[in-house]
């Protein structure tokens, strides 16, 4: 079962990155701008710009531009960036541990939040305060929490530093994730000094999150410990935190863990605004310097690499449903 | 006897609901015995639930219950307890077997660890599964609970409460939502359990007749509060409310009277009144007098027998039950030659789960080259268990899905009509009912005025004022939504009209004058008529004849007398044999 | 047969019905709903309710907030306030156009996919899922990217991916009633076609899909501003929210009036449409 389930996935995730390819190149054939001329130059003669027009294959039938388009992929060419000049696969390689170490430490940072939210909503009494909190939170604009947290937290408090990934110039390791870096080269002050740095990008994207998780997980529960089964549980004289913990989250598991996978999705672009903000070197700050010059490239690339992970998630979160209840077969 | 397991004194409970307050229990006072079983008996917003629920402690919070009067449960006292305590009674001391035992257990976890829960230290649990009567303890043990039958389910259920040895166990309808033949092994699981065990019993149920076979005393409960309490046999033989007495005359069972409609006990009708100082029953009760109007009737014990009924004039009772005889049905006109309805050879296949990725999807048989036809005019029953395949059979019949193999032929340019089940279900809830009604008057091309007309003509037909032509769904009561979907049905009579399971989840006195209906209407049209059912005796009282059918197979056909009086199948013995009586056994001390 | 003739339930009526759907929303969500009209109106009447010109000097550079520029002015002089308010205009309004427009596609597909099924319905339900897979929020940015910045195409990109959500709840809604019992009384009772589908299946599905849409009012505003903040909507002069907010956004410590005011301002817009986001649903699905 788990096997054919796993062929019929990836056989859909194949179709879903080729039609993602295809808008990306849709979008590139888009560009008002004819690229031919862009690399000629301005003043150079027709036929020059008819060469280039040749050399880069922009006379051959679409069908065949999106083929070359199709097998420069799979080779991981991902283009040039205008901005830096690089391969754009070489430029994402550098920044992408950045943003997955920030993503990752917004994701756990907003599913704990979540699960807190939700089990004191179905377990305490001052419920309404705290709908009042997430209805706030999950109304405030990322980019006015970011600049809240900056400008009381960094700037008034000065508590934790606001801008960047260390204080240190320098500092690479292994896996570029600093936090981890810094414990295997036997530098557990750089581990910290990151994971001071993390806090503050990681809390702004993780707000979002815990609230969009949280009321999921709170209306589901609150479904769920409305079932006969639950008054079964009561009946065997189980106390309320068992009866939640036991048989009311696993059974409400399945609609905030689509909801986890959708803010995944939403996550990515909230990276751009996060990484501008707190001046954090990745992929979003990336993109963001690369609309600044309309580096197209640069941003389908980043898009590409993104939609990958977040239709990857995704899988791993269908299985995790099937996991939760045993009736979902896969 | 000693010392009462459980004494409930003057037990009131309010509830309330989106600010409104109702009282759902009004002053209910009994004791049980040691191993005693005691049946509440009564019409569904009887309260017969919420004592369950008030011994346990479990009245649902959202409701702001307001309990007032004495629980005491060997020694403990329930009412206004604390939650620790009252956890600590539902542990040790009462458990409940539900009503749906579908949806009683949690999805995501394995029965072993389910019934692990229920006792504090190591639980023989494969022992307790097979004290319950089931062949394969091991694998039940290990399974979820979606992949165990509905009955399976319920043994199990009743293992994890008697595994714990309680002094009072709760049965909700423990049986409703299963086959006869469950239910039957179900009520003597029960029967036996509490005997070995000591435990008593509070079996909830609306049907007498399933008391009857289980229970040793029973309460009769009417709007609240108790209308009678006493030893089943007594109250059965002699009943002493009124109340009680209609309940006994409605009820039916295979030596009813089927020449004629059935006793119906007056259907409760305008707004309820508050009722603080009058009888609760005298708005329905045939021989309510002035006093009963004025005069709350209290408790008291009786001459008919040892227990005791709130009625001002028990010695009268008699009379409620002995009511003018309805004149016998006139013969129905069953043409001999014509037929309404003939399936030849149906087969019919779903796909069932998803199969591989590649090669053909698993197929599901449902039904196995039925063959049955229905002559102008007659009415067949046709019976069976759920997962039969009589529903389909009904939906092949009505035109709702294809047979994959076979004939259907019907001789008739009106399509059949069907009776839904859930009538309240089966109206749409945003257009009127004279709306609904109206569509099948659409290909007549009539004028407003004159479908108005019709539209009227057939509300009456069917025993409703024509004003509730301009009334959404949500306004009536589900007796009434019946009502309008039939005279939906029969606006334009057409010559076969299907019913599918229109009484299964109704109160006897209603199921009765449902089936008064449907056999006025089919002689008084000329239709011919199916009847989809899971009751022997529903069959018997409405049908001429009765198709039995079991995992999709035809497996008798036959006259209605005939089939009931002589079964020709195992399966219809078997069927027979289980349905509840009144015929009680010798007693048992 | 008997001649008993139920009547009505001595009931409240229709009109008593109405007033207890009202009595259920909650003062917040009163709020909330009558928040979402003030916006309303001051979107559309923004021309006339600027105090200054937005687009013009009208004092020093940097001024704090005070009675007369209540948000201060910005960096060279123009009024914070008239600005902000002619960017409630320039979020509100399209990002209703969003919703309206998305609502009506997705309901008429889903419709058409739910009643028709067969292969049609499993093509669209294909197209929906892909459309839903996508990572929309990306290939929005994209999408504008490519086509260039602009309020237009910002709203046809988000458009694009928006839809797809109403037309899945639109086509699973009508196959859900499909299999009810009340609509398949009304198939028994002879009512087929487009009858069908308007009167027994479309009203049925309504409640869900505005409630879905009212739900995600706050959603679209949010996408909007964030695009608007990465620099993707209407270029340089227009006021936008979001765009004010990112470029004043290295004067924070010094004039935190310029970037964080219109970030407030679409809070506001966000909390009081989800409020009355929430009230419309307890209208629509009996709290």
């Amino acid at each position: 079962m788990m096997s054919s389930y796993l062929i019929k996935r990836f056989v859909s995730l194949f179709a879903v990155l080729l039609a993602m390819s295809l808008i990306v190149f849709c979008l590139q054939s888009l560009i008002p701008a004819d690229p031919a001329r862009a690399i000629a130059g301005p003043s150079a003669p027709v036929e020059t710009v008819e060469a280039v027009r040749k050399e880069l294959g922009l006379n051959d039938p679409l069908v065949v531009q999106y083929g070359r388009f199709l097998g420069q992929l799979l080779h991981g060419d991902l283009g040039t960036s205008v901005r830096t000049r690089q391969p754009v696969a070489s430029d994402i390689a550098k920044y992408l541990p950045a943003s997955l170490e920030l993503a990752c430490m917004a994701m756990i940072m907003g599913t704990a939040m979540a699960l807190l939210l939700a089990l004191l909503q179905n377990t305490t009494r001052g419920a309404g305060v705290l709908r009042m909190i997430m209805l706030a939170a999950g109304s405030t604009p990322i980019f006015l929490s970011a600049l809240l947290l900056v400008y009381f937290v960094w700037f008034k408090l000065d508590l934790l530093p606001g801008s960047g990934r260390l204080s240190l110039r320098r500092f690479s390791g292994p896996t570029g994730f600093n936090v981890l870096d810094g414990l295997l080269v036997g530098k557990p002050e750089v581990s910290l000094d990151a994971l001071q740095h993390l806090i503050l990008p990681a809390l702004a994207l993780a707000l979002p999150v815990a609230v969009a998780v949280g009321r999921s997980l709170n209306s589901s529960l609150h479904d769920v410990l409305k079932q006969t089964y639950i008054r079964t549980v009561r009946g065997k004289g189980l106390g309320e935190a068992d009866i939640v913990v036991r048989h009311g989250l696993r059974n409400a598991a399945s609609a905030p863990l689509a909801m986890i996978g959708l803010q995944i999705g939403l996550l990515f672009g909230n990276l751009l605004i996060v990484e501008r903000v707190f001046s954090w070197p990745g992929l979003g700050l990336y993109v963001v310097q690369a609309f600044a010059v309309s580096d197209l490239p640069a941003v389908l690339g980043v898009s590409m690499v993104f939609g990958t992970f977040y239709i990857l998630i995704n899988m791993v979160i269908e299985i995790l449903q099937s996991v939760a209840d045993p009736r979902i077969r896969l | 006897m000693t010392e009462p397991v459980l004494s409930i004194r003057n037990l009131s409970v309010v509830l309330s609901r989106d600010g409104r307050s109702n009282r759902v229990l009004d002053g209910i006072s009994f004791d049980a015995a040691h191993g005693e079983i005691i049946a509440l008996v009564g019409e569904s917003g009887s309260g017969k639930s919420t004592i369950g629920l008030a011994l346990q402690g479990l009245l649902p919070r959202e409701s702001q219950p307001q309990v007032s009067g004495s629980i005491c449960l060997d020694g403990t006292e329930i009412v206004g307890a604390s939650q620790k305590l009252l956890r600590g009674a539902r542990r040790s001391l009462v458990r409940a077997v539900s009503q749906d035992p579908m949806s009683a257990l949690d999805p995501t976890m394995t029965i072993a660890r389910q019934m692990q829960e229920s006792i504090d230290g190591p639980a023989p649990i494969t022992d307790w599964l097979k004290r319950t009567g089931l062949h394969d303890p091991e694998r039940i043990a290990a399974s979820f609970p979606h992949l165990l039958s509905g009955g399976q389910r319920q043994r199990v259920l009743i293992a994890m409460a008697m595994m714990a040895s309680p002094k009072l166990l709760i049965a909700d309808e423990p049986t409703t939502a299963l086959d006869v033949t469950i239910q039957a092994q179900i009520l003597d699981l029960l029967r036996t359990l509490a005997r070995e065990q000591q435990t008593a019993i509070v079996f909830v149920t609306h049907d007498l007749s399933v008391a009857a076979s289980l229970a040793d005393r029973v309460i009769v409960l009417y709007a609240g509060r108790i209308a009678e309490i006493g030893a089943i046999r007594n109250v059965i033989a002699n009943p002493a409310h009124p109340y009680t007495a209609g309940l006994l005359s409605a009820r039916f069972d295979f030596s009813s009277d089927r020449s004629r409609p059935l006793a119906t006990l007056p259907i409760e009708r305008g707004q309820r009144v508050d009722t603080g100082s009058a009888c609760a029953y005298s708005w329905r009760c045939p021989l309510a007098d002035g006093e009963c109007r004025t005069v709350r009737p209290s408790l008291r014990s009786i001459d008919q027998h040892d227990g005791s009924t709130a009625c001002h004039h028990p010695a009268r009772t008699p009379l409620a039950s002995r009511r003018d005889v309805a004149a016998p049905w006139p013969r129905p006109d069953i043409l001999p030659t014509g037929v309404a309805l003939e399936l030849f050879n149906v087969s019919k296949s779903f796909a069932s789960g998803t199969g591989p990725l590649w090669g053909k999807r698993q197929e599901k048989r449902v039904l196995q080259s039925v063959n049955l036809s229905i002559r102008r005019g007659e009415c067949v029953a046709l019976v069976g268990e759920s997962g039969s395949g009589k529903s389909t059979i009904l939906r092949i019949a009505a035109g709702l899905l294809a047979p994959s193999s076979g004939d259907v032929s019907r001789v008739d340019n009106v399509p059949p009509q069907v009776v839904f089940q859930d009538a309240v279900s089966a109206l749409t809830p945003w257009l009127t009912i004279g709306e609904q009604i109206g569509e099948r008057l659409r290909p007549l091309r009539l004028s407003a005025g004159e479908r108005r007309e019709r539209v009227g003509a057939a509300l009456t037909m069917v025993g409703l004022d024509p004003a509730l032509m301009t009334a959404l769904p949500s306004e009536l009561s589900g007796g009434q939504c019946q009502r309008a979907m039939v005279a939906r049905a029969v606006v334009v009579p057409p010559k076969l009209l299907l019913c599918d399971e229109p009484i299964s989840a109704m109160d006897v006195s209603l199921a009765a004058t449902t089936l008064n209906l449907l056999g006025d209407l089919r002689r008084r049209l000329g239709m011919a008529m199916m009847f989809v059912t899971h009751d022997l005796a529903a069959a018997r009282i409405i049908a001429d004849r009765i198709a039995v059918l079991q995992n999709g197979e035809l497996v008798e056909v036959g006259d209605v007398d005939a089939v009931i009086a002589a079964p020709q199948a195992a399966y219809t013995r078997r069927l027979i044999a289980a349905m509840p009586t009144l015929h009680l056994e010798p007693a048992h001390d | 047969m008997t001649d008993i003739l139920e009547s009505k339930p001595a009931s409240t009526g229709r009109s008593g019905e109405w007033t207890a759907l009202l009595r259920r929303i909650g003062v917040l969500e009163a709020i909330g709903m009558a928040g979402v009209l003030l916006i309303t109106i001051i979107a559309l009447l923004a021309r006339w309710l600027t105090p200054f010109d937005p687009q013009l000097r009208v004092a020093d550079a940097f001024l704090p907030p005070s009675a007369t520029y209540l948000f201060g002015t910005d960096e060279i002089g123009r009024d914070l306030f008239s600005r902000a308010i002619l960017g409630v205009q320039y979020t509100w309004l399209p990002g209703m156009a969003i919703i309206a427009f998305s609502l009506v596609l997705g309901t008429l597909v889903g419709l058409l996919a739910g009643a028709l099924g067969g292969k049609i319905d499993m093509l669209v339900q294909r197209l929906i899922e892909l459309f839903l897979v996508l990572p929309s929020t990306l290939i929005a940015l994209a999408v504008v990217a490519s086509l260039g910045p602009g309020l237009f195409n910002t709203m046809i990109a988000i458009a694009i991916f928006w839809w797809p959500w109403y037309a899945r709840i639109s086509r699973d809604e009508i196959r859900r009633l499909n299999s009810r019992p009340h609509v398949e009384a009304a198939r028994v009772a002879g009512v087929r076609g487009p009858r069908l589908l308007l009167r027994y299946l479309l009203p049925g599905a309504i409640p869900s899909l505005l409630v879905a849409a009212s739900l995600d009012v706050a959603n679209v505003i949010m996408t909007m501003s964030l695009m608007s903040f990465l620099g993707l909507g209407q270029p340089a002069p227009a006021p936008e929210l979001g765009a004010m907010t990112s470029r004043a956004l290295d004067s924070l410590t010094v004039y935190w009036w310029l970037p964080i005011l219109p970030a407030v301002l679409i809070f506001f817009m966000c909390l009081l449409s989800n409020l009355a986001g929430d009230g419309f649903r307890s209208v629509l699905r009996g709290a």
